[in-house]
């Protein structure tokens, strides 16, 4: 009897060294399942009392399932759906709480830019107004002087720039000769300035003769506009 | 007889012992994760309510077994 008694008292110390049971039931299937699914969101991270509430009712239903009693199959599925209630709310707590990815921004189409178009610059052009020829001639009347003196002034005041004397007729006569006239007579011009000081490498001079009116040649106002002289600034 | 009194006496303050034991291991622990909010934390502080619960129903074995667990995990969760 005294050996029954302390075998007895043996067996009670020795079961007071407990361990925590397996996990490894069948019946954990769902709730294990369910705990992973979590784990995977980051469920540790953010939903830890969760996942920890899931975790033990795991563990919980894993010893009920040992001691095998029907009373414990009944806890065990209690507990069992209990965690995996959590173990859900946890995955959604996850998902949830995640930032949705930004949409990718839409592609930035660059439009090039158009080709500049090509600058048409005007030339300068200076009308030498009271600058006056004899009749068919290249000889300037005296009355010219004064505007082209001014105009001497002037390019002496842009020493760099060249300048083109531009000569015109009206359309009376041939057009061969009129050109050939105006030729003369921004000759005849171009010779005044550079007698009065301007670098003759500055100077260039044409006849444009009667092509390039800016007045109606069938009047006598329009043909006096068009017999003109001017200075381009190239 | 008397052993056997003796015996019976010792296995009932071993139980008793074992109850208070995991009773003042449940409070360390509680106290020790106190305010923490990590995985850890709430984990041994489930251990805990199982021992309690499995205390409860007498199992004392299983109560330290998870009380041992719940010790682990709050030492892992690093304390308050």
């Amino acid at each position: 009897m005294k050996r029954l008694l302390m075998i007895a008292t043996c067996a009670s110390m020795a079961a007071c060294t407990g361990h925590l049971p397996s996990t490894q039931y069948s019946e954990l299937d769902d709730v294990r399942a369910a705990i992973q699914k979590a784990r995977d969101a980051g469920a540790e991270q953010c939903a830890p009392a969760e996942l920890a509430k899931a975790e033990a009712r795991q563990l919980h239903a894993a010893h009920e399932l040992d001691e095998g009693s029907s009373y414990d199959q009944d806890a065990a599925s209690f507990l069992i759906d209990d965690g995996k209630a959590s173990a859900d709310q946890a995955y959604a707590k996850c998902t949830a709480a995640k930032p949705k990815p930004a949409p990718k921004p839409k592609p930035v189409v660059i439009q090039p830019k158009p080709a500049p178009k090509p600058m048409v610059v005007k030339p300068e052009v200076i009308a030498l107004d009271g600058v006056f020829f004899e009749s068919n001639s290249a000889n300037l009347t005296a009355s010219s002087t004064a505007t082209l003196d001014k105009a001497v002034e002037a390019l002496k005041k842009r020493a760099d720039v060249k300048v083109e004397v531009a000569a015109h007729t009206d359309s009376g006569g041939k057009a061969s000769y009129n050109e050939h006239l105006s030729g003369l007579r921004a000759q005849a011009v171009r010779g005044y300035l550079v007698s009065h000081g301007i670098d003759a490498t500055r100077l260039t001079a044409k006849g444009y003769g009667e092509a390039s009116p800016i007045a109606d040649n069938a009047t006598k106002e329009g043909r006096a506009k068009n017999r003109r002289v001017e200075l381009i600034i190239k | 007889m008397k052993k056997l009194v003796f015996l019976v006496l010792t296995l009932c303050l071993f139980a008793g012992t074992a109850s208070a034991d995991v009773e003042d291991r449940a409070n360390a622990v509680l106290a020790s994760v106190e305010g923490n909010q990590s995985y850890e934390a709430h984990f041994a502080r489930e251990l805990v309510a199982i021992a309690e619960d499995e205390l409860g129903h007498g199992e004392a074995s299983v109560a330290r077994a998870f009380m041992d667990a719940a010790e682990k995990y709050a030492r892992q969760a690093g304390g308050k």
